[in-house]
């Protein structure tokens, strides 16, 4: 019976620790834009990315269960410094950060796509999808601005950041499936015209952006594992002396 | 079964020790469940300050606003007004606002408030928190010949006046509380914070 | 009595039998003395339990079930309600620590033959609890409106269309709608919060009565109360109290310890426990990529893809569940604990375990042509396993073995002769036949070729 459940156990451990189970997955593209770093601990890199956040796109996207009061306490950030340098909608600090673009408006300039609001969702898509997703556009004058993107062609979403990154042109090449038919393959990106960043710093500022959107889709994780630790610490005394209950006990039976 | 060797004094400390760190445990786990039932973030937000304007305030006129979704009421209270609060202190129960937790500190006068032309008042009785009538007419009908103009509550009885200062012999036993405010300038008045908090 | 209670106690027991109650279910229960790890997992679920009730009650106070404000309501619990995160993960690691409990607490069952003779009750109140907590797993999972809830719930109500006839006026009597909606959320949100969870309760009062009443059974599967002492009481039990709840109390903290490791280190365990595309709020313009249940309810929703008739898939997911109601009337041989069962039942057993967590497996991937055969074949597997465990009942004649291997192996290819496509290679049929043939071969033909089907004897008190 022992063996039985050793198996069983080994079994339930193999499955849950499947890393084809976790989000996002290995694949080519990882390669192209690398992997993104996020520190939660790095209250400087989130407080930038509350900044890029506010100025490059609050205007679009809401983060509309999120208050600014919320991020301001766990960032650090005074309640002076957020009214003067978040807060550009006249909104109180406690307030939720909604975008004062009426959906509709939005839905009619954006292509019939409403920007999602970005409370939540970076959770849902993860950060690397972001992360590749920012740093994927590229010039294509087929677009109505004049911008596409490798990790979600035809994205209804102009390149905000293209004064930082700059303008780049991607090269496709042909190449042949299994199947035999003939697929236009991306393969490098060429700077065509350099914005005010050289490419280092454009990946600390998406990182940045990317870490805060990951912050903010979960505020509470900031906390949590600390919690955790000493919850685990508690249950493990507690655990001892149970144990020795339980066996001081047991004395009488065997 | 065997019960022979029983070491009693160890088996009680035992049960003890998981009586005790395992009832600590339990207690600090309903701490959370406790906290979840405070104002959350959104009650929260509600405390944020109000600004008003009251430039075009009428003498004698009343307006309300709401701060913390408790009614606020801001008076702008005649000469005439102003001059009833001096000769009531023999009925009033608290006269002088010494009752710290019923007004900011700059509001403990005689008109308990900055400017003696504007009162600001928090609309709640406090005997059971009915929000009280604004009766500011003399004799106003019901309330008897010697009512010189203030606050009835309908609900118990209780009265104030044009200071919300409580009348002695009623149900409630405080002044009628004063939040803090400042003027941000002549006519805008900001509900919510007192000056020095605001500026810290 | 000799020892009548004094004081406060005996002014209650003249008055309510509160000593009596204490007796009968704690400190003169007598249970087996050789219970093994297996046996925890019946206190831990009444543990989690009690943390669902208690989570659920608080969470209950700050959600909002309607349709506009339910997203926005957990988010609400999430950031601004003080230790709100926590009272949310609580909750919802829960849900899949109750399935991981109550799984393992079934299997138990399973193997040491706790269904037989006379705990067949037992065990039916005990699938009726299984039945009602799926029921309630799946109601509170639409509450969060998150478009995996949405587009869940979309496709299991569903299922009902497929029943003939009446199929589409019932999935619209659940609705309260043409599709999913406001009225959906609102009635589940009823029966989450207080009609199944007083269902859950009756029956478990049930199922630990009728334990009580018959006593529980132990890892060698032998009845205690043949062996009773001078003074009546049996002598290999125990009083459940205290020796069983110190015992229970250090198995809760180990539990609470892992319970707590998932919670505060992998609250959504990679999407396992809260599915990513949850977090984004339900939209009916837009189904995620991939619709895979929560992780326990993914066996029988392979069993469901692995039929491709609607009715037909409908049908055996039900009869999946179904069949482990009769298990009492499937597996009869008398011989309880698979300690002395033959090596054979042990093998059965073991695929049995390792077809119901590969189904699991696969109901969380997309659908493909292999992993279509494989969810098939493992199917079969599910199924075959309960003729094979009624044919281990008893010593049957070797033409019994070789006529039911012929009829069953023949029934799988006449399947796949006439009724399994596989797209564009149909050679992944033959490929994976081999798996139900294997498994026929192994548990029908084994029996008279070798002597793996010997059984041991029973001892006549536990072991250890």
């Amino acid at each position: 019976m022992k063996m039985l459940t050793n198996i069983i156990l080994t079994l339930l451990f193999v499955l849950c620790a499947n890393p084809a189970w976790s989000a996002g997955g290995n694949n080519h593209a990882q390669d192209v834009f690398g992997k993104v770093k996020i520190d939660m601990g790095n209250k400087a890199s989130l407080q930038r990315g509350a900044k890029y956040f506010v100025n490059y796109c609050l205007s679009c996207h809401p983060a509309q269960h999120s208050r600014y009061k919320r991020v301001a306490d766990d960032l650090g950030i005074s309640e002076d410094m957020t009214v003067d340098n978040l807060i550009f909608t006249g909104q109180k600090f406690a307030d939720l950060m909604t975008v004062s673009m009426r959906r509709e408006d939005a839905k009619k300039w954006f292509l019939g796509v409403n920007p999602p609001d970005l409370s939540t969702h970076v959770r849902a898509i993860g950060p690397q999808a972001v992360y590749e997703f920012l740093k994927a556009f590229y010039v294509d004058d087929a677009r109505p601005f004049g911008v596409n993107n490798i990790r979600l062609p035809n994205t209804a979403m102009p390149h905000v950041l293209v004064g930082l990154q700059g303008q780049k042109k991607a090269v496709f090449r042909m190449d042949t499936d299994r199947n035999g038919r003939e697929q236009k393959k991306f393969s490098e990106f060429e700077l065509m015209q350099s914005g005010t960043l050289d490419e280092k710093e454009y990946d600390q500022v998406v990182t940045d952006i990317v870490g805060f959107l990951a912050y903010l889709s979960e505020p509470a994780q900031l906390v949590r594992k600390k919690i955790g630790i000493g919850v685990l610490f508690f249950l493990a005394l507690l655990g001892v002396i149970a144990y020795f209950l339980k066996l001081e006990f047991w004395k009488d039976v065997h | 079964m065997s019960k022979d060797n029983i070491d009693l004094g160890r088996r009680k400390a035992l049960t003890g020790g998981v009586a005790v760190v395992g009832g600590i445990g339990t207690a600090v786990a309903f701490w959370p469940f406790v906290s979840s039932m405070n104002p959350s973030a959104i009650a929260l937000a509600a405390d944020s300050p109000v600004e008003v304007d009251i430039s075009k305030m009428q003498p004698g006129q009343r307006i309300q606003e709401v701060w913390r979704r408790k009614p606020v009421w801001i008076i702008r209270r005649t000469p005439e007004m102003v001059k009833t609060l001096a000769n009531l202190t023999p009925k009033l129960r608290d006269p002088d606002s010494s009752v710290e937790s019923q007004q900011p500190a700059f509001a403990q006068n005689e008109f308990r408030s900055i400017n003696e032309e504007f009162l600001v008042l928090i609309g709640i009785c406090t005997h059971l928190g009915c929000s009280p009538e604004f009766r500011p007419d003399p004799g106003a009908e019901g309330l008897g010949a010697s009512w010189q103009g203030g606050f009835y509550c309908a609900c118990h009885g209780s009265r104030f006046d044009l200071a919300g200062r409580v009348f002695k012999n009623v149900p409630a036993n405080k002044n009628l509380e004063v939040p803090p405010y400042y003027f941000l300038s002549d006519g805008r008045l900001l509900i919510g914070r007192t000056k020095e908090e605001a500026s810290a | 009595m000799s020892n009548e209670s004094q004081g406060l106690m005996g002014w209650i027991d003249a008055r309510f039998p509160l000593s009596k109650m204490i007796k009968e279910h704690l400190s003169e229960y007598y249970a087996p003395k050789n219970f093994n790890f297996w046996y925890y997992f019946g206190s831990l679920a009444l543990l989690v339990l009690v943390i669902q009730i208690l989570s659920g009650i608080f969470l209950t106070m700050h959600y909002k079930p309607d349709a506009a404000l339910a997203f926005a309501s957990v988010e609400h619990i999430m950031r601004d309600v003080n230790w709100g995160w926590l009272i949310r993960y609580m909750h919802s690691t829960g849900a899949s620590f109750f399935f991981i409990v109550v799984y393992l607490h079934m299997f138990r069952g399973l193997i040491y033959g706790s269904f037989k003779n006379p705990r067949e009750l037992i065990w039916i109140f005990g699938m009726l609890i299984y039945v009602a907590l799926m029921a309630e797993a799946f109601m509170g999972y639409l509450l969060p409106w998150g478009n995996m809830s949405y587009w869940g719930a979309q496709v299991i109500i569903n299922l009902f269309n497929t029943i003939p006839f009446v199929g589409e006026a019932i999935s619209e009597w659940i609705r309260g709608d043409f599709v999913l909606s406001d009225a959906t959320l609102n009635r589940f949100f009823a029966l989450h919060v207080i009609a199944v969870p007083l269902a859950l309760l009756g029956l478990i009062v049930g199922h630990i009565l009728a334990l009580h009443e018959v006593g529980s059974n132990n890892p060698d599967g032998v009845d205690i109360k043949k062996n009773k002492g001078a003074d009546g009481i049996p002598v290999d039990g125990i009083p459940f109290h205290p020796y069983y709840t110190v015992k229970d109390i250090f198995g809760s903290v180990v539990f609470l310890a892992i319970f707590a490791f998932v919670l505060f280190f992998l609250p959504d365990m990679n999407g396992l426990f809260l599915e990513h595309a949850n977090f984004d709020p339900a939209n009916p313009l837009n189904t995620p990529d991939l619709i895979a249940p929560i992780w326990y309810f993914t066996p029988f929703y392979t069993v469901l893809r692995a039929i491709p008739n609607p009715f037909g898939g409908f049908f055996m997911m039900g009869l999946a569940i179904v069949v482990l109601f009769i298990l009492p009337w499937i597996d009869r041989n008398p011989i309880k604990s698979i300690r002395y069962r033959s090596l054979l039942f042990k093998i059965n057993i073991l695929i049995f375990a390792a077809t119901f967590i590969i189904l699991g497996y696969l109901g969380l991937k997309p659908v493909t042509a292999f992993y279509s055969q494989l969810a098939l074949r493992f199917t079969e597997l599910y199924f075959l396993f309960f003729f094979v465990l009624w044919a281990y009942s008893k010593t049957r004649s070797k033409s019994f073995w070789i006529g039911s291997f012929i009829v069953l192996l023949g029934g799988v290819t006449f399947y796949d002769k006439f009724m399994n496509s596989s797209g564009d290679d149909p050679s992944l049929i033959w490929k994976t036949w081999f798996i139900p043939a294997v498994y026929l071969m192994v548990t029908l033909l084994l029996p008279f070729l070798t002597k793996w089907d010997s059984e041991k004897e029973v001892p006549a008190r536990v072991t250890s």
